[in-house]
């Protein structure tokens, strides 16, 4: 039996479509959810927790209906998304009654250091919630869904707020409860972040599923996608028509930078990344120009959910 | 089991806001500040106490109002914080959430009524007056008060569960409901609570000689259940009523505001 399984699955909020068709399955390790804001990320895992009810479809949690069954919570560890704490209370008093909640008795002051702990928020057990900082207060939400040592954990953009040392930490914690075998959903709308812990993604957009499956498939699905550099050269305008006249680019914009009279940008649209990333030290050379800056535009989760979606970065169909 | 009774103790200690008893108390203090001004122009009689204090400031304004500020927070503040989730995800049927909610909020209300139910009778006592001891004329009010706040609060704690602005509904049914339909003659006024509530209160204190004060020398006749035993079957009724509806409301509700 697969941890998750999620077939036609649809979720409507009046004539607001929140999720529309989506079918897949959940294994054992980390999978990333990832998708713009408002794609139904959200409404999804509020679904796998039972705190929404599918409009269609059905969304089985070890088999049972999350929604009607309350007993199969007990295996569901969820951090949400929003800030909101019982801010009055220290952080272990906090974690210590989600734990009393899940059943765990007397026994959930030590199952709730424990969750601090693995979270890296143990220094600051005693802290009251509404003098933590954000990335304290992620770390305590963290805690909460892993107190109970739960079968699946759903955690809605759980990296937000943490800074990088915070986030190599927490990436290690999914990828240490995966190896326990541990089925993970994360949400993000940043797709590196996501990759750093998984191979295994699921695209959301506009509520439906446009991609899912090994990071490398999804990836070859962008093979053909033209990327969007900029450029800033010495000789702008000489290294542009070199690269056109070499095909290595099939459009070139030019983009005002600074001061007047100064070179322009240029921004490339290059069909294939790897052969023109091979041959433009050559072309430098041989012009004898100077590359100040070279940056890619769109590799941002926006803009291949853009692609995928059959849309051209920044709004055109 | 022991994860429900947590959440009732749970619950409990949530609704100990300073800002909610502070209301009470404030409540309690103003009310008592009239006994004492009252006290001072004649001494209390039982008639004069029941009708000018327990009936009016004490049983239809204090008791409502009451259960009103604790009832609608039954799940308002978790809303309003956005806190549900944290409960709503436990492996805790939901109708046991509201169930477990409600419970921990009864303790303060009836808390909150006798005690200043008691205050008020001590204070009345201070300038003699009063036909009963202390104790025993508190036990006169008491099931009145008990029974009508349960009532009130299973009522207040469903809307909580049934409108976002609960608070504001609870006002206006307070204002339009309990005062001014209370007070209509003919059938309207039994979709009050504090009509069954004056009905048991009249019937309790048959032996103290006092009858409810009839309006407009009598024109507005107030009609009130004869056995104070039907009154408290329907107000223990209204309460048990709400509070399995609050339950299955809660079980087959989506709260899309709780994150």
């Amino acid at each position: 039996m697969k941890p998750v399984s999620i077939r036609d699955l649809a979720k409507w909020y009046g004539e607001v479509t929140g999720l529309n068709g989506v079918s897949f399955d959940l294994v054992p390790g980390v999978t990333g959810l990832v998708g713009p804001n408002g794609a139904g990320k959200s409404t999804l895992m509020k679904i796998l927790t039972g705190q929404l009810k599918p409009s269609c479809g059905k969304a089985l949690v070890f088999g049972e209906d999350v929604w009607r069954s309350s007993a199969v919570r007990r295996r569901v560890g969820y951090a949400p998304e929003g800030d909101s704490f019982y801010e009055d209370m220290s952080v272990l008093d906090f974690v210590r009654a989600m734990g009393r909640l899940c059943g765990l008795g007397s026994s959930s002051d030590a199952f709730a250091r424990e969750a601090l702990g693995r979270t890296g928020a143990l220094e600051y057990a005693g802290k009251r919630l509404k003098a933590c900082s954000k990335g304290m207060r992620q770390r305590a939400k963290l805690a909460q869904a892993l107190v109970h040592k739960p079968d699946l954990l759903v955690l809605d953009e759980p990296l937000n707020g943490i800074d990088a040392g915070g986030r190599r930490e927490m990436l290690e914690l999914f990828e240490e409860q995966a190896a326990a075998g541990v089925t993970i959903i994360v949400s993000s709308h940043i797709l590196e972040e996501i990759e750093a812990v998984t191979s295994r993604i699921v695209f959301l957009a506009q509520g439906k599923v446009i991609a899912s499956g090994p990071l490398g498939e999804v990836r070859s699905l962008l093979k053909d996608h033209p990327l969007k550099l900029l450029l800033s050269a010495s000789e702008p305008r000489k290294l542009g028509a070199r690269l056109l006249e070499s095909g290595l680019v099939t459009g070139i914009t030019f983009e005002r930078r600074g001061m007047e009279g100064g070179p322009d940008d240029l921004v490339l649209s290059v069909p294939q990344v790897e052969s023109f990333y091979q041959a433009l030290p050559g072309l430098v050379m041989e012009l004898g120009i100077v590359i100040e800056r070279l940056v890619p535009l769109d590799t941002s989760a926006e803009a291949v959910f853009a692609y995928l979606l059959g849309e051209e970065p920044g709004g055109g169909a | 089991m022991s994860s429900w009774l947590y959440l009732v103790c749970f619950s409990f200690r949530r609704q100990l806001r300073p800002r909610r008893l502070a209301v009470a108390l404030l409540l309690c203090i103003l009310i008592s500040g009239v006994v004492v001004v009252l006290g001072i122009e004649r001494s209390w009689s039982a008639k004069r106490f029941i009708r000018a204090i327990i009936e009016p400031p004490f049983c239809r304004f204090f008791l409502p109002v009451i259960a009103l500020t604790f009832g609608t927070a039954v799940l308002g503040d978790e809303r309003e914080d956005k806190t549900l989730v944290y409960l709503s995800t436990r492996p805790l049927p939901r109708w046991s959430l509201f169930l477990a909610k409600v419970l921990g909020s009864v303790p303060l209300v009836l808390g909150a009524a006798l005690g200043t139910l008691l205050v008020l009778c001590s204070t009345a006592s201070l300038g003699g007056g009063l036909p009963l001891p202390l104790l025993e004329m508190v036990w006169v009010f008491a099931p009145t008060v008990i029974c009508s706040s349960l009532a009130y609060l299973a009522f207040f704690s469903w809307l909580g569960a049934a409108f976002r602005s609960a608070t504001l509904l609870g006002v206006a049914y307070v204002f339009l409901v309990e005062f001014f339909m209370g007070n209509v003659p003919g059938v309207l006024k039994q979709v009050s609570i504090s009509f069954y509530l004056r009905s048991m209160l009249y019937d309790a204190v048959k032996g103290l000689d006092v009858e409810p004060r009839q309006w407009g020398g009598g024109v507005f006749q107030l009609e009130l259940i004869e056995e104070g035993s039907d009154a408290a079957l329907v107000l223990v009724s209204v309460a048990a009523g709400f509070l399995l509806l609050g339950m299955y409301w809660f079980s087959r509700s989506e709260y899309r505001d709780l994150t």
